[in-house]
């Protein structure tokens, strides 16, 4: 109580000349600052930088994920107006093999080019992706091997191939023979088919019954 | 006993003043001009740090909202695309390496005419030519592949001339060749 009494009239004796008033308004003045500054401005600066930064990682991934949105979007729309460029490219490079396809379309082929389609058989080809080094194929890219066995002339044969190697769908020659018949084969069929022509032509298509690596 | 009051019409003179006086005077102004500006940035920075967090907020909500516009689009279509594009990068590297012997076979057609016994086979960027025929279709087909441009490495492999035919210049022959830039336009 006697300590508390002194303090207060230390503080009015202080506060009775100019010069103590002075000293007291310089020491409230420094200390209120700094206690300001220290508690109150630096925190809350620190967090409005941070909070900033923060806002601007934000912005940034916002405008990534518009980008994607944006390219998801244009695809989408692109992928419903090319449905039908789409439809012909999942015939041409299949996901899956469609044997029937290929049937018609060699026949199809054979005939335009003046040959008779004498025998097709197909075979799965083993490891397309080493089979053709040069090239970097995907895990799920598969081979078949189509053996295609046609008679006739041999001036038909290079619109055949024509046909074959400007298709949209991929068939790749690997092995072409082209036989005279012999004199007995000849008078068999009437002489009008004096070649044999076998040609041994790999198609690819996509099999998606393959789990990813 | 009443008090006795004085009574003066006059405006008090104050007292001059002292040095501390004016110093005083002088730091209660600049005290008073501190506190109001830290007070002003204080709450300059509060003001900023509600704007900031009210941004915060409306960014995270809007991440959630593309994120999810996002999400819906990938389960829907993502498989697809990355399929399409998977396969269409595959279908341009077989395009570009497929076979091209239409000319080949065209040329070779040309070399050798209509009505001889002769086979070709057409292998791996190789062509070989074989049968039994006169030896002068030999040496015509084999002067033609030789100064073509479409064809080099022109060689007779085996040559066996038929003997038991005499004034017949016939026998079996395998002549071979490799095929120059069978490449097809690339994609």
């Amino acid at each position: 109580m006697d300590a508390q009494k002194s303090r207060r009239q230390r503080l009015n004796e202080l506060l009775e000349t100019t010069k103590g008033k002075t000293y007291f308004v310089v020491f409230v003045t420094f200390g209120f600052t700094a206690l300001m500054i220290l508690m109150g401005l630096l925190p809350s600066y620190s967090a409005f930088v941070k909070q900033l930064e923060q806002n601007q990682r934000r912005a940034e991934h916002i405008t990534n994920l518009k980008g994607k949105l944006s390219v998801m979007e244009d695809l989408v729309v692109e992928n419903q107006e090319k449905e039908a460029i789409k439809n012909i490219f999942n015939k041409i490079m299949p996901n899956g093999f469609n044997q029937v396809d290929y049937v018609l379309e060699i026949e199809e082929f054979a005939r335009t080019s003046g040959l008779g389609l004498n025998g097709l058989t197909f075979a799965i080809s083993d490891d397309v992706a080493n089979s053709i080094p040069s090239v970097r194929l995907d895990d799920k890219v598969r081979g078949m091997m189509i053996n295609i066995q046609l008679d006739g002339d041999r001036e038909a044969l290079p619109e055949f191939i024509l046909d074959l190697e400007n298709s949209i769908r991929l068939y790749t020659i690997k092995d072409l023979t082209s036989i005279r018949k012999s004199d007995g084969e000849l008078a068999e069929d009437g002489f009008l088919r004096p070649y044999r022509f076998t040609l041994l032509v790999e198609t690819y298509y996509f099999d998606t019954q393959v789990q990813d690596e | 006993m009443p008090v006795k009051r004085p009574f003066n019409l006059l405006q008090p003179i104050k007292p001059a003043l002292t040095l501390w006086d004016k110093i005083y005077d002088w730091v209660l102004w600049r005290a008073r001009i501190v506190i109001l500006v830290t007070i002003i940035l204080i709450t300059g920075i509060f003001v900023g740090k509600v704007v900031v967090d009210t941004d915060a907020k409306n960014k995270t909500k809007e991440i959630a909202s593309v994120e999810s516009r996002l999400k819906v689009l990938e389960t829907a279509y993502e498989s697809e695309f990355r399929n399409l594009f998977r396969r269409e990068d595959d279908y341009e590297e077989l395009w570009n390496v497929g076979s091209a012997y239409t000319a080949v076979i065209q040329e070779i057609g040309s070399y050798i005419g209509g009505n001889v016994n002769l086979n070709v086979r057409v292998q791996d960027n190789k062509i070989t030519i074989f049968g039994t025929e006169d030896l002068s279709v030999l040496n015509q087909v084999e002067v033609a592949m030789k100064s073509s441009t479409s064809f080099k490495n022109v060689f007779v492999n085996s040559l066996t001339v038929d003997s038991g035919q005499e004034g017949l210049n016939q026998g079996d022959y395998i002549l071979s060749a490799e095929i120059v830039a069978a490449e097809r336009p690339q994609l």
